[in-house]
């Protein structure tokens, strides 16, 4: 691996997507999403020379922009870590969740792997690239009214696994 | 939580600890907190999930205008930004998330540049205890959450 390769972790300007951008930032140009902390992201790029840009990766409009930019600036993308997500916004029941929050939910956490797919077509251009999926799973912990809830995020990544999984196959 | 003492300052031999349910809404942690002050031997710590949780409680222990509110404190589960500007000391479980995502970014490329999946394996990460907002320097190995072992 060389800086000439480029490497795109979603979720990079926090917790463990900020580490992961540091890390990977020794071995590829990273470019780093974040969707509103702005200071993190702008340490990740004074620090390490990452290039941050702002995304929402729950939103069709921004994971294709992202995409553009990517093909446009670097011209390849070797590497993908899928990371941004999220956990519901309220910690009740998921049938009183709404439908705003679950729409959310389903846009972060399952809609954004279309653009994995996109990913791994500017990959097949150049024949090489690994798209990783990362998330931290603590467990199914909880009061047991939180039971649907739960399972409920369990099977959301595992879906996004799968997903995942398929848009990275040769 | 009720932990180890009474009123009366004698040690329990069993904590007695409440647990009470609450969402993202700013009223409802502040609520939760509420429920546990209104209890007739109130808790002498409260865990929180998250710094809005924390931040909730410690309006709602203020609120109560507790002669002293000072003693009270409480822990939350990561580290917050503002810790120093509180009024209220809140202790956190520092469970740096950074150093997670640096170890998996580590553990990623080694799979991908080995010629045979590698073996599985257990990386055990140091959490840090950050009490009253300032972070435990040499904190001796005893009071560590955990050892930064990995095999």
């Amino acid at each position: 691996m060389s800086k000439d390769e480029v490497a795109l972790i979603t979720g990079a300007g926090r917790e463990s997507g900020g580490g992961i951008a540091t890390e990977l930032s020794r071995t590829h140009q990273v470019i780093g999403t974040y969707r509103a902390r702005l200071d993190t992201a702008e340490s990740l790029r004074d620090e390490y020379g990452a290039d941050v840009v702002q995304c929402d990766i729950g939103s069709k409009g921004d994971r294709a922009a992202l995409l553009e930019y990517v093909k446009s600036r670097y011209g390849r993308l070797d590497l993908v870590v899928n990371n941004a997500g999220m956990a519901p916004r309220e910690r009740r029941d998921i049938l009183d969740a709404g439908e705003p929050g679950f729409d959310e939910l389903i846009a972060v956490m399952l809609r954004a792997a279309l653009s994995d797919a996109t990913s791994r077509a500017m990959m097949m251009e150049r024949g090489s690239g690994r798209i990783i999926f990362y998330h931290i799973d603590f467990g199914v912990h909880g009061f047991h009214q939180q039971g649907r809830l739960l399972h409920f995020e369990g099977r959301v990544k595992h879906v996004r696994s799968a997903l995942c999984a398929t848009a990275g196959e040769a | 939580m009720r932990s180890g003492s009474t009123r009366c300052g004698c040690l329990r031999s069993t904590p007695v600890i409440s647990v009470r349910v609450a969402t993202r809404a700013t009223n409802s942690s502040y609520a939760a907190m509420k429920e546990l002050l209104a209890l007739r031997e109130p808790p002498d710590g409260v865990f929180c999930f998250n710094d809005e949780f924390a931040l909730n409680a410690m309006k709602a222990v203020l609120d109560a205008d507790f002669a002293n509110p000072g003693r009270r404190g409480a822990r939350r589960q990561r580290n917050i930004r503002y810790a120093d500007s509180l009024r209220v000391p809140l202790t956190t479980v520092d469970q740096n998330a950074v150093a997670i995502g640096e170890s998996a970014a580590r553990l990623a490329l080694t799979m991908i540049e080995a010629r045979t999946p590698p073996r599985a394996k257990t990386i055990l990460l140091e959490a840090r205890l950050v009490l009253g907002s300032r972070p435990f320097g040499e904190m001796p190995a005893a009071q560590k959450i955990t050892g930064s072992e990995v095999r």
